[in-house]
């Protein structure tokens, strides 16, 4: 089915009042995707940053997992598995990841996630899917250990 | 205190009853006196927000993603009773009253970072790495959901011999008979830490110590039969009976040097929170000694 198909068979709409696209110009920006988690040792400006300016991070999924640099940026699109834990008398939540073979592993701190009870239900069922953005602080045969940045819903 | 164990015993009822609450936050809850044993054990227990609230088939939808939301359930009220003393008496009450179930789900906790070990500071928790994978049998479970566990009471039951007669206690098979007895002797130490009747407490302690060592719980079995004896009884057949306790204990081969030292340490606890440390050295599995010795 071609668009003009689509549009004699199902956009049959009469027109009542036409719309004016031109948003005044003291709008408000378009909503752009929330972070549902950024690091503390980041302001917004820079998790903005990271995360609009591609040239920052290295894609992973276009990466030889073999070729990982220590202290390098990254980011993914797909799914993590999220996990408490308690840890030296915190209570942290662990994300973890399987890209291409390689295990990614990190903890972050409760109160950066975005709402306590939006944290609560992705615990409960054990996943959080989004953008994630991430720097490599160690490898260890293949699992990497991470400090997540951004994750970006 | 009291008030850390009847929660965790009202939220073990819950979890029996088939609900999953995956935000058990104490604000999340309240109570409301029993007319009948005012302030004590059985008040009745409000659910102030069900909107989470989810039910399940218990035991048969009791599968590995269930077993970690039913873990992770109890993670917020952790975090909001904060100290060792008041999650060990949450325990007590919700490992008692939950009998089997609750038991595993407290050492799945291990596997999240959560154990007694977490709260000593002069024990080395990084150290050690639990792997725990529960393998429910779900007759167990099922036979104690179906069982009146309310009526193992001290309040029906005044004494240990009366509690041994009893027909609720023969009327439960083996596999649970140590969690129908531990529901007894849990409840029985709150009436008796009540009434400060150090003898009975001893005598208590010593038949836990046995009940432990029947089931396979030799360091458990252990530092109760250890505990006993710190507390000086006078009776000299207690004596016997813990230094012979003792003895047992040893024989099975899991006393070493280093959970000697831990039980030694930790001996004037509170029953409640010694019992934790010991059902937690039962339970774990270390490579060898060194990677034992790597806690102290």
């Amino acid at each position: 089915m071609n668009s003009s198909q689509t549009a004699n068979t199902i956009y049959n709409i009469e027109y009542i009042e036409d719309f004016n696209c031109n948003l005044p110009s003291n709008s408000p920006e378009p909503q752009k995707g929330k972070f549902l988690y950024k690091s503390s040792v980041l302001t917004d400006e820079e998790a903005e940053e990271i995360i609009n300016n591609e040239s920052r991070c290295h894609d992973l999924c276009e990466c030889d997992s073999n070729n990982i640099i220590i202290g390098e940026l990254y980011r993914f699109r797909g799914v993590a598995m999220l996990s408490q834990i308690y840890n030296a008398g915190a209570w942290l939540v662990q994300v973890k990841a399987s890209i291409n073979g390689l295990k990614i592993s990190g903890k972050t701190s409760t109160e950066n996630w975005v709402s306590a009870s939006l944290l609560n239900n992705m615990l409960d069922i054990g996943f959080v899917s989004g953008e994630i953005f991430f720097k490599a602080l160690d490898k260890n045969k293949n699992v990497l250990t991470v400090q997540f940045l951004v994750v970006k819903g | 205190m009291i008030s850390a164990f009847v929660f965790g015993s009202n939220v073990a009822a819950l979890i029996l009853r088939g609900i999953l609450h995956p935000d058990m936050q104490l604000s999340n809850f309240g109570t409301r006196e029993n007319s009948e044993y005012p302030g004590f054990l059985d008040g009745f227990f409000i659910c102030l927000d069900f909107a989470e609230a989810q039910k399940f088939n218990i035991p048969d939808d009791l599968d590995d993603n269930m077993i970690r939301r039913l873990t992770r359930s109890l993670f917020p009220i952790f975090q909001d009773l904060k100290t060792f003393s008041n999650i060990s008496y949450f325990r007590a009450g919700f490992v008692s009253k939950c009998g089997y179930l609750g038991r595993e789900l407290f050492s799945n906790a291990c596997n999240s970072g959560f154990s007694s070990f977490a709260f000593l500071n002069d024990i080395n928790n990084d150290s050690m790495t639990f792997s725990y994978n529960p393998l429910l049998q779900p007759e167990i479970i099922r036979e104690w959901v179906d069982f009146n566990v309310d009526d193992v009471s001290p309040l029906k039951y005044r004494s240990l011999i009366e509690y041994q007669r009893s027909p609720e206690r023969h009327k439960i098979s083996l596999r649970n008979m140590y969690y129908l007895d531990n529901l007894f002797f849990m409840r029985s130490y709150m009436v008796l830490s009540e009434l400060k009747d150090e003898t009975s407490i001893i005598i208590l302690i010593l038949n836990m110590a046995m009940s432990s060592l029947s089931f396979n719980l030799p360091v458990t079995a252990y530092g109760l039969f250890k505990k006993c004896l710190y507390l000086d009884p006078r009776m000299s057949e207690v004596r016997q009976a813990c230094k012979d306790g003792v003895k047992r204990a040893m024989s099975s081969g899991k006393i070493t040097n280093v959970t000697d030292t831990i039980i030694s340490r930790y001996l004037d606890n509170d029953l409640f929170g010694f019992i934790w440390i010991l059902d937690d050295l039962d339970r774990l599995i270390p490579k060898d000694e060194k990677d034992l010795e790597g806690m102290l």
